[in-house]
């Protein structure tokens, strides 16, 4: 193990990364990124997972739960993370997934194939021969249709944040214990931030990094930004590296909107003028849009299946969606618009197409709808005569539109952990028990990490399949708990009934066994 | 010769560095640069001076005319260019510059001690091994109390305008025509600046790249963002390469104000609570600033470790441009007035100053001694005080007004520059050459100077030889248009204000 790894081990020692999971990993997020771009993804069911530098095992446990029949295996270079890992494991009680302490240098050839590699948060904090192992490894060890995730930092994006890095690591050039840097470093950019002299574009970076590091856990910036190793890359040279490894690019599969779709039209066409590699298309946008972070999906160049987005696989996913609607100001034409919201996006929408569409989806959540149900819709919207091809292609077009927001999710297959509603016996999953019980963000069957109140928090490790409503309040009478203040018993079953709704549309209600 | 040496060399080959005056490395400036920091230089006019990627001569030839005594020596990678500058010295007869086409890696060990060693826009450009080179030949041939100046780009300022530079190096990927580099740059540059989907600091940072490189001549785009090798760094690690190579930090001869003045003072404290090493609180002033660039002088370090002499300015002259115009007045009703030069300004209503500054302001384009200043500070005062407090308060009036660039600070009053026309005007030969050639010429204090037609038409006849009367009649042969022809007088007169302005520019020479 050469310096740079050891130093990355004991940074790693003594400040465990957050507990945390990301929905970017989740495997039927990377198999629908796959389907999109034309690709057809491996069984999730029955597959054979890897997550390299899984840490404790935040992103992998809640993934092998929700898997029974797959196999997960995590490796990380921290002997502490891993042996909190394997603790939580015993707790939890969950038995298809190994963790593994290893040097990823020294992952065994015989290790066989997967049919997903996870590398979240590696790529960039790691020295360039660990770099070019984590590509290696992908192109050894991924099953012919397999699919692997690797994200990491990107210029030019980090150019702007490369000075209040360095700034940082300048303050702290003598060292010192983890609390006592970060708060250093806070400080330091703070001070910068307030007292330059500069008043443009400068000053406004300084401004971004401070507030934006204000943000986060003191851990986040210990790794994130102050880590020994942080190499941001293009991501031209990330495309020729994964080349070299005879891996080729799928797409991306970040939360945040699809930045192509917030591009101009005159925009767009000045890129696809400009080159028509796709992979230089991407580098080209990477630089409209100050690109900082990457979330790729890649798979072998040898691909038994040919990437055609052209095939009809898009005919097989699934829809779910999760957005508000209100009344807008009417079109000029004076037709009725309504504002769609997910989040940060929005979209005021007045065909009566699409409001058709949209609503048959928000109808159904927290369940998908199957492609076909949606033709149908689409199709009742329609005067006759109809051509199938067409209305085929159109709905296609539309769905990857919604997705580019991100108004709505594409999945590869219906669910088969996540409740429609609550049930006689409502069950939560064992990992979110067991996170709600240690006061740790609690994942979603998405893996998303919604804001969550004291009474949901406090419901959820009753939430075991054993207990009915009944049960629960007298659970919920017997802790005495402030979270759930009621006058009389009737108040407190309509009060749990409303909280068992909520944790329906949040996604964390599994299906009965 | 490598790879990365040999695509260097047919870079500047195809197309050559414009010819260019910087006033930064102009000899006088180091060695003020060196007085400030308390240290004694070495006399400009009568040192050994070389300069590393001399390019065709553009900075070193006028300063040999300047110093006759001194002898200069010029090396650069490109044999066209050194071409070009042998070329330009034949053409101006001077005898004490020799200039030759050679690379870094293989200087002599032979060639003897300088007094000054310049590398203007060298360090950034070339890779790791010649950077390295570069400060061991300092190391090796400085004289004791020599000086040398080494530019460089730097960090954290220079992330921002690397964007643009791996901006336009991608989109000209694959592109082998020299001539394209540049203008497809440009285009790429705003394509991305007007289509960029960024509302904050990255589309800023765009639309500054862009806007800085609009009205830049393509060559030096070329050289500066396109070159293969630029390699910005942060200035303490730049230090701790020149200190490992024996070399200790003088200061930074820039033309530019002193970030340091335009910080306050409890932020200078800050610093330096913060690191008790100066180079240190240089470092974090970068931060600061976001500096991009730094003009820096070196020394020896057995020199920087010699007791410091803050009397060396002292003896210094100080020369000003500025001008002034009321203000209104202050809070105690004292009327203000408005110093300006260049983009710099200062209010003062201190009847003191004042003084001082009227009294350099009148004795331009010459310099004054210092003790005048302070003869000149210790009339205005109605309770006078000892000398020794005089000097003090004059030295720490000429460091802001210097550190603000509303004054020049010189070693000696410079022997070469007329206070005016005289009898028969003269300009250098070199500013004689290049005003020939419609080019920049540079002023006795080596600033660049783009002259209108007018004037680039009347400096090539101001060899010392032409009294007015020739002068005139030489404009009136040629039938310039950028001169009035049907009135004799109207035409004298015009040429009388020409040579006046020329004089106030310093370029004209006893």
């Amino acid at each position: 193990m050469d310096d740079t790894v050891s130093k990355l081990q004991s940074a790693y020692d003594s400040a465990s990364y957050p507990f945390w999971f990301y929905p970017q990993t989740q495997l039927d997020r990377i198999a629908a990124i796959a389907m999109l771009a034309g690709v057809a993804p491996p069984d999730l069911e029955k597959s054979r997972v890897l997550e390299i530098g899984c840490g404790c095992g935040g992103n992998l446990l809640p993934m092998a739960e929700q898997f029974p029949q797959s196999q997960f295996l995590g490796i990380d270079l921290s002997p502490r993370q891993i042996e909190w890992g394997k603790s939580f494991l015993g707790e939890i009680g969950l038995d298809n997934i190994e963790l593994r302490c290893q040097d990823m240098l020294e992952f065994p050839r015989d290790a066989g194939k997967f049919d997903f590699i996870i590398a979240h948060g590696v790529y960039s904090w790691v020295p360039l021969t660990v770099r070019e192992k984590l590509l290696a490894i992908c192109r050894d060890h991924l099953s012919p249709d397999g699919l692997a995730f690797v994200s990491f930092n990107t210029y030019p994006g980090w150019r702007l944040k490369e000075p209040a890095r360095e700034l940082m690591l300048y303050h702290n050039r003598e060292g010192g214990d983890a609390a006592h840097i970060v708060a250093r470093s806070r400080q330091i950019v703070q001070m910068m931030a307030e007292l330059t002299p500069e008043k443009d574009c400068y000053r406004e970076m300084l401004r971004f990094n401070h507030e934006f590091l204000q943000r986060f856990v003191d851990n986040y910036l210990l790794h994130d930004h102050l880590e020994t190793v942080n190499e941001p890359c293009y991501f031209w040279q990330f495309a020729k590296a994964m080349k070299a490894h005879g891996l080729s690019y799928v797409g991306d599969s970040n939360m945040d909107y699809d930045s192509w779709i917030r591009l101009s039209p005159a925009a767009r066409e000045a890129v696809f003028k400009m080159t028509s590699d796709p992979l230089d298309q991407e580098q080209y946008l990477d630089f409209l849009v100050g690109q900082a972070f990457r979330c790729a999906v890649l798979r072998l160049d040898n691909s038994k299946t040919a990437a055609n987005p052209a095939v009809d696989l898009l005919g097989q996913i699934y829809v779910a969606g999760n957005f508000s609607e209100e009344p807008a100001n009417p079109d000029p034409q004076g037709n009725p618009v309504f504002k769609f919201k997910a989040g940060k996006q929005q979209l005021l929408i007045s065909d009566h197409r699409a409001l058709a569409l949209l609503r048959r989806i928000r109808g159904a959540w927290p369940m998908p709808v199957p492609f076909s149900d949606l033709l149908e819709t689409y199709r009742a919207q329609l005067k006759p005569p109809i051509d199938e091809r067409q209305l085929s292609k159109d709905l296609d077009l539309v769905m990857r539109f919604y997705f580019s927001y991100r108004m709505i999710e594409v999945m590869t297959r219906p669910s088969s952990v996540i409740a429609a509603s609550p049930g006689e016996f409502p069950r939560v999953s064992r990992y979110a028990r067991w996170a709600a019980a240690r006061k740790l963000t609690i994942p979603t069957l998405r893996l998303t990490a919604p804001n969550m109140d004291d009474p949901l928090r406090e419901l959820i490790p009753w939430l075991d399949g054993t207990r009915d409503r009944k049960a629960i309040a007298e659970q919920i009478i017997r802790s005495g708990s402030e979270a759930w203040p009621h006058k009389n018993r009737e108040e407190l079953d309509a009060l749990i009934e409303i909280a068992l709704g909520k944790l329906a549309e949040m996604q964390f209600l599994m299906k009965p066994t | 010769m490598d790879d990365a040496v040999a695509k260097l060399k047919s870079a500047y080959e195809s197309v050559p560095y414009p010819h260019n005056y910087y006033a930064q490395t102009h000899l006088d400036r180091l060695a003020v640069t060196a007085i400030m920091a308390g240290i004694a230089p070495e006399n400009p006019e009568k040192s050994r001076v070389l300069e590393i990627g001399c390019g065709s001569g553009g900075n070193l030839l006028p300063m040999a005319e300047q110093f006759p005594q001194s002898q200069f020596s010029g090396i650069d990678l490109s044999p066209r260019q050194i071409e070009l500058g042998m070329q330009c010295l034949r053409e101006t007869g001077l005898a004490n510059v020799e200039l030759r086409s050679r690379d870094i890696l293989d200087f002599p060990r032979n060639a003897g001690e300088f007094d000054f060693i310049i590398a203007h826009g060298v360090y950034s450009w070339v890779p790791a091994v010649v950077r390295d080179k570069l400060l061991t030949i300092c190391r090796e041939h400085l004289s004791p109390a020599g000086l040398a100046f080494i530019s460089l780009n730097t960090y954290p300022g220079w992330k921002f305008r690397e964007l643009a530079r791996d901006l336009m190096m991608f989109h000209n990927r694959g592109v082998d025509d020299p001539a394209m580099l540049v203008p497809r740059g440009r285009d790429i540059l705003f394509m991305m600046a007007e289509h960029t989907i960024d509302a904050g600091k990255y589309r800023e940072a765009l639309r500054s790249n862009y806007r800085g490189l609009q009205n830049v001549p393509e060559n030096f785009i070329l050289h500066d963002h396109l070159e293969p090798v630029n390699e910005p760094r942060y200035f303490r690690e730049f230090a701790r390469d020149f200190e490992g190579h024996g070399l200790s930090y003088v200061g930074d001869s820039a033309t530019d104000y002193d970030p340091w003045i335009k910080i306050s003072p409890t932020m200078r404290e800050t610093f330096q609570q913060m690191a008790a090493d100066p180079l240190d609180q240089e470092q974090y002033l970068d931060f600061l600033v976001g500096r991009v660039f730094r003009w820096t002088v070196l020394c020896r370090s057995e020199a920087a470790q010699s007791v410091r002499r803050g009397d060396l300015l002292h003896e210094a002259y100080v020369a000003g441009d500025f001008t002034e115009e009321p203000a209104g007045a202050d809070p105690q009703g004292k009327p203000g007035f408005k110093i300006k030069s260049g983009l710099q300004q200062l209010l003062i209503s201190d009847p003191r100053p004042l003084a001082v500054l009227r009294r350099i302001r009148r004795a331009w384009p010459m310099g004054l001694p210092f003790s005048e200043l302070v003869q000149t500070y210790r009339n205005q005062l109605t309770v006078p005080i000892d000398e020794h407090q005089a000097f003090k308060d004059v030295e720490l009036m000429v460091r802001t007004y210097f550190g603000y660039r509303l004054i020049e600070v010189m070693s000696r009053q410079p022997s070469v520059i007329a206070p005016s026309p005289g009898e028969y005007p003269k300009v250098s030969r070199y500013a004689r050459w290049a005003a020939s050639r419609g080019s920049s010429v540079p002023s006795l204090r080596h600033i660049s100077l783009n002259l209108n037609d007018a004037l680039l038409r009347l400096v090539p006849l101001l060899d010392g030889t032409r009294n007015r009367k020739a002068i005139a009649e030489e404009i009136a042969r040629s039938s310039s248009a950028e001169w009035p022809h049907e009135n004799r007088n109207q035409l004298e007169a015009g040429i009388e204000t020409a040579l006046n302005k020329l004089a106030e520019m310093q370029l004209l020479m006893n």
